[in-house]
């Protein structure tokens, strides 16, 4: 059987075996998100006084915030800090005796758990649909922006294993992979959707990497985006997907030359 | 099957003074140490050969065993394991080592052993009746069959360390680091894991470094014993050859007849009169001493005839006292 599948299904197993965690992790973030969101633009609406905010309505901005934090749970950093722990820690070591490829490892234990996230993505949709109607989703959208949260769970794996093997220098870089969450959430368009950006700053973030985290992903799930966008946001996801495992292949053969396998 | 040639290792480390003014100076200056953990070190292994790696806290035992391995990348020098250079890692290379780290857990701590044990056998390609007949033998040997669908976090120190060990070796490994693999663990476990390991000898034949601060590690499991202070080599033989050549003692125990012995010990201080060499112990029906190796004979005959011994021995010091004693005099030197 292919290693990496065989680490995937562990990580299945070691996500499913802290079932409180699963579900406490779960609602609390989703629902504490969503009812900020709810709050901050129930408040907004009231005060404007319209029905709609740069083309969303307010159910569409609820939808939106509820797909922000179940997309974010997917793509960033489902395993925030596990490569830079086992640096730390002395954890790496155990990967250097294996034959093994220590980055297709964390890939598919990183897989892993956004393959559950993935799925409450979809229930949660189902439910929503069920209750509220499907509101631009549909099968065509859910595949396009399924795809588009895979392209992007791979391109937020390098971004953060960039920061985390930082590690091998620096004694601690938690607050780098926070800071890469909150670019993430600010440019990604997680804090509010990108069209409420002047269209400069939109034309710019076109061009970084935040934007395929997650206001792509969303954008391809509601459907707003039509085929040649989604072809465009996908070759861009790939090519920075290759610009940071790049980086991070050069930085593990450096670091590799510092490591010093000592830890708790 | 292990070769290494002037293998040294520098770490830079920063040092940082104790309390708030040293955490407030280190926001903006950091100094920093140069530690020469390994200084042109030489060695060789053969197949079948267990070499005790003897040396204090900090001497850089666990350093070599690293380097060795494939962890660390060394500052100099060369080293070929099995004809591959270490650290760069070829898969043919580490399908063929192991080590165990008595400090370290390598297995996965979140799952039960078989299943940590299932997914080695899928990273080092263990054919499915091989791993059978491995882990059969293994868990007989080591009598902890009942506890593999236990989450490792939830094991004991002891059946932890059997479960690393059984790990360590489902792939048969040519070439076994054993790094502390006793540490912390109670007498029965001890003697059970090294009959284990002499047992993996006999019928696998690898060669294995093994690093230990028990000395009864070293004692029964290494015939060859390299001593390492400071990041040096200051000694590399046999064990019989360390004890004839640093075993500046011999231990001498007599038992005496019940009923004949004397009310009073031999004498203190020594003298003409008294017994030649240290007394350790004297309880009345037993009387230890610590003699000159050359004196040993001349102790004995005096023993024998000023006291009714019923049993006597001569005994070469505890290797670890003679270890202790030879890196102080090396230390000095």
């Amino acid at each position: 059987m292919n290693i990496a599948w065989i680490f995937y299904l562990q990580g299945v197993k070691a996500a499913l075996s802290y079932r409180a965690e699963f579900w406490i992790n779960f609602a609390g973030s989703v629902g504490s998100q969503f009812c900020v969101a709810f709050f901050l633009w129930k408040a907004v609406f009231l005060a404007r006084g319209t029905d709609t905010l740069q083309g969303f309505t307010f159910a569409g901005l609820m939808l939106y915030s509820l797909l922000v934090p179940l997309v974010e749970r997917s793509v960033m950093a489902p395993d925030m800090m596990g490569i830079a722990g086992e640096i730390y820690d002395g954890g790496l070591s155990r990967y250097l005796l294996y034959p093994l490829a220590y980055f297709q490892v964390k890939y598919a234990s990183s897989l892993a758990q956004s393959t559950l996230y993935q799925g409450q993505t979809a229930v949660i949709l189902a439910v929503y649909a069920a209750v509220f109607g499907s509101s631009g989703i549909t099968p065509v959208s859910l595949m396009m922006g399924l795809t588009a949260i895979a392209f992007a769970g791979w391109l937020g794996f390098w971004l953060l294993a960039n920061l985390e093997m930082l590690a091998f220098w620096a004694d601690n870089v938690w607050s780098l992979a926070v800071m890469n969450r909150m670019a993430g959430w600010l440019l990604g368009g997680g804090m509010i959707p990108l069209a409420f950006f002047p269209a400069w700053a939109r034309s710019a973030l076109e061009w970084l990497p935040y934007i395929r985290l997650l206001s792509f992903p969303i954008r391809c799930l509601l459907g707003q985006v039509g085929w040649s966008e989604w072809l465009f946001g996908l070759v861009m996801t790939v090519a920075w997907s290759l610009v940071f495992a790049g980086t991070a292949s050069l930085l593990w053969r450096k670091g590799l030359r510092v490591y010093a396998g000592v830890g708790i | 099957m292990i070769k290494a040639r002037g293998l040294s290792k520098t770490f830079r480390v920063h040092k940082k003074e104790a309390g708030l003014k040293g955490s407030l100076r280190a926001l903006f200056v950091r100094d920093w140490k140069t530690v020469h953990a390994l200084k042109g070190v030489d060695l060789d292994v053969g197949a079948g050969e267990i070499v005790g790696l003897v040396g204090a806290n900090g001497a850089g035992k666990t350093t070599l065993v690293k380097a060795l391995a494939g962890i660390l990348h060394p500052t100099g020098g060369t080293a070929e394991v099995l004809g591959h250079v270490p650290w760069r890692r070829h898969n043919e290379f580490r399908r063929q080592i192991a080590l165990i780290m008595g400090q370290k857990a390598q297995l996965w701590w979140d799952l039960p052993a078989g299943d940590g044990f299932l997914l080695l056998r899928e990273i080092y390609q263990v054919p499915g009746d091989r791993f059978a007949a491995n882990l059969k033998t293994l868990t007989e040997a080591l009598q902890i069959g009942d506890k593999l669908n236990i989450q490792i976090r939830r094991l004991s120190l002891g059946e932890r360390m059997k479960m690393e060990l059984i790990a360590a070796l489902l792939h048969n490994p040519k070439v076994l680091f054993l790094d502390e693999p006793t540490i912390g663990l109670d007498l029965a476990a001890q003697r059970a894991i090294r009959e284990f390991i002499l047992d993996y000898r006999r019928r696998e034949n690898p060669a294995m470094i093994l690093t230990s601060h028990y000395m009864e590690d070293i004692e029964k499991l290494c015939e060859r014993i390299v001593l390492i202070r400071d990041g040096e080599l200051v000694y590399d033989g046999g064990r019989e050859k360390l004890l004839a050549s640093y075993a500046l003692h011999k231990v001498l125990t007599a038992h005496l007849r019940a009923g004949e012995a004397p009310a009073e010990g031999p004498a203190r201080p020594q003298g003409d009169s008294g017994v030649p060499g240290e007394i350790l112990e004297w309880n009345g029906t037993q009387v230890k001493l610590k003699v000159p190796r050359s004196e040993a004979a001349a102790a004995a005959s005096h023993l024998l005839q000023s006291y009714p011994v019923a049993d006597l021995s001569i005994e070469e010091e505890d290797i670890g006292t003679v270890i202790e004693a030879m890196m102080k005099r090396d230390k000095a030197a």
